[in-house]
């Protein structure tokens, strides 16, 4: 799978064409898709529709700095004409009839989607075991969760079925799966993408992100996107500027600073060692490496509980089999859906996230322990574990 | 928690809590409303001032073409006359 620089400029340059592009991956999917389960719905002849669009574009003169790259977009991310189900079968069905600013924006540039990613319900998760129609592996090690809730569009681009794939993050739903699949994950600044056709989970906290290879490569897909946005009252006025060449600018003579309260008891010893030599790398290019102290900084989870299961509860209220979703033969006002034995579901809203959104903390390690065993495998012992490190 | 707490909040969520796994979800709502107490910790008087609620975004209020009805019919299971049907949820038996 090749960059999305060099898709664009091979594209670009009509020595590839987006319709050539759109056929290898759709072929890269349907060989390994199989064992990953990172797509819910692959759409083919939209696909190669939008491609050929993007080489008439190309062959009238147009500029475009996404030309045909093709783009995995998760499951809560309204793509008019493909499902969102949101991993969901309350949504089971649902198509929406309109494009996500996001999306509309990546089209506009030459990207083309190719299908719709897996996740945890509704983004509630950080392992993609949430999922009502089967959980992501990890393309690393097909034993082990890829994280979430945006594991399919992490796993995805870990497996090299696409070059990049959007997310979304609440409490880390794109930064953790990348953590996890080995790519990078980047939650914009709330404000700095339009949140317009992402069905909502906690909006005081929802941002829609890319997920890449490289962060020159996260750069891009952001800088495609980012802007302010008449649909989403939130979306910040403030001009989005150069992140392709902030990307690109060496760290020489930064100055970064290490949260000292993110070194917990519950951070294991190899995610700690990688860290740190990460942070090494920084160092022997010239950065400057200090640590922080933010003493409330472990009040943050609390917090983000609190906020997240408030916000959730008001934006899945419209669930309700009227407006949307499946009603029962014979509803009452109250109980308005059946009585369900899945106590997990009520389990992972309240224990199931994964770290806490904080846009204080510049450098920390994403997640405190490894990609845990997949579902299936996985003892109760090792899940008990999971949310203690996810809670400390 | 008590195990009438924990089946009160079963009930309002709408889940079928066998007995045997009680004693699991006690100790488990015990920990989530620790961890969440830990907030008492914080003293009041080192948070700041609640800001101002950001004045709310307004677009020109100027008539444009919706989505369409087409996209929304797509998505109800069914319709009458115009409208999307629902099920009941007040009044008696239909």
């Amino acid at each position: 799978m090749r960059s999305v620089e060099e898709i664009a400029a091979a594209v670009s340059s009509r020595t590839s064409s987006a319709q050539e592009v759109a056929r290898d991956t759709l072929a890269g999917i349907a060989q390994l898709d199989g064992a990953l389960s990172c797509f819910l719905s692959i759409d083919e002849a939209r696909t190669l529709a939008c491609a050929r669009e993007v080489d008439a574009r190309v062959a009238a003169g147009e500029s475009l700095s996404l030309a045909g790259v093709p783009v995995a977009v998760k499951d809560n991310i309204a793509v008019a004409g493909r499902p969102a189900t949101c991993a969901s079968r309350i949504l089971e069905g649902f198509v929406p009839g309109y494009d996500a600013t996001a999306v509309a924006r990546l089209q506009a540039a030459g990207a083309v989607v190719v299908g719709k990613t897996n996740m945890d319900e509704f983004a509630m998760g950080s392992s993609n075991e949430n999922s009502a129609f089967g959980p992501v592996r990890n393309p690393w090690d097909h034993e082990r969760v890829p994280g979430g809730s945006s594991g399919g569009s992490a796993a995805a681009v870990a497996a090299r079925l696409v070059p990049a794939a959007l997310g979304s993050d609440t409490g880390g739903s794109v930064r953790q799966p990348g953590s996890l699949c080995g790519v990078v994950g980047f939650k914009p600044s709330y404000g700095r993408v339009s949140r317009y056709g992402l069905i909502a989970f906690a909006s005081s906290l929802d941002q829609i992100g890319p997920l890449t290879r490289t962060v020159g490569e996260a750069a891009r897909i952001y800088e495609a996107m980012a802007g302010s946005d008449t649909r989403d009252s939130t979306s910040c006025a403030e001009p989005v500027g150069d992140p392709v060449g902030a990307a690109s600018r060496s760290v020489f003579g930064m100055r970064i600073g290490l949260l000292a309260e993110a070194f917990t008891d519950g951070l294991d010893a190899d995610v700690e060692k990688n860290f740190r030599a990460a942070v090494g790398v920084l160092e022997g290019l010239g950065a400057t490496v200090s640590e922080v102290s933010v003493p409330r900084a472990p009040y943050a989870i609390p917090i983000y509980y609190v906020i997240a299961n408030a916000e959730a509860s008001a934006n899945l209220a419209r669930f309700d089999g009227l407006r949307y979703g499946p009603a029962a033969t014979r509803p009452s006002l109250l109980p308005s859906t059946a009585p369900t034995a899945r106590a997990g579901s009520a389990r992972r809203s309240s224990a199931g996230s994964s770290w806490a959104p904080s846009r204080f903390l510049p450098a920390t390690p994403t997640r405190t322990t490894v990609a845990p065993p997949a579902p299936g495998r996985c003892c109760r012992a090792i899940s008990t574990r999971r949310s203690a490190a996810s809670t400390r | 928690m008590t195990s009438d707490e924990v089946r009160r909040v079963a009930e309002l969520a709408r889940l079928v809590v066998p007995e045997e796994e009680l004693p699991g979800l006690i100790s488990q709502m015990e920990r989530i409303v620790a961890h969440v107490d830990r907030l008492r910790e914080l003293p009041e008087e080192l948070l700041p001032d609640p800001e101002l609620p950001a004045e709310t975004v307004l677009r020109a209020d100027a008539p444009a073409e919706g989505g369409g009805d087409r996209e929304l019919e797509a998505n109800a299971k069914t319709m009458a006359h115009g409208h999307v049907v629902v099920p009941r949820v007040v009044g008696g038996a239909p």
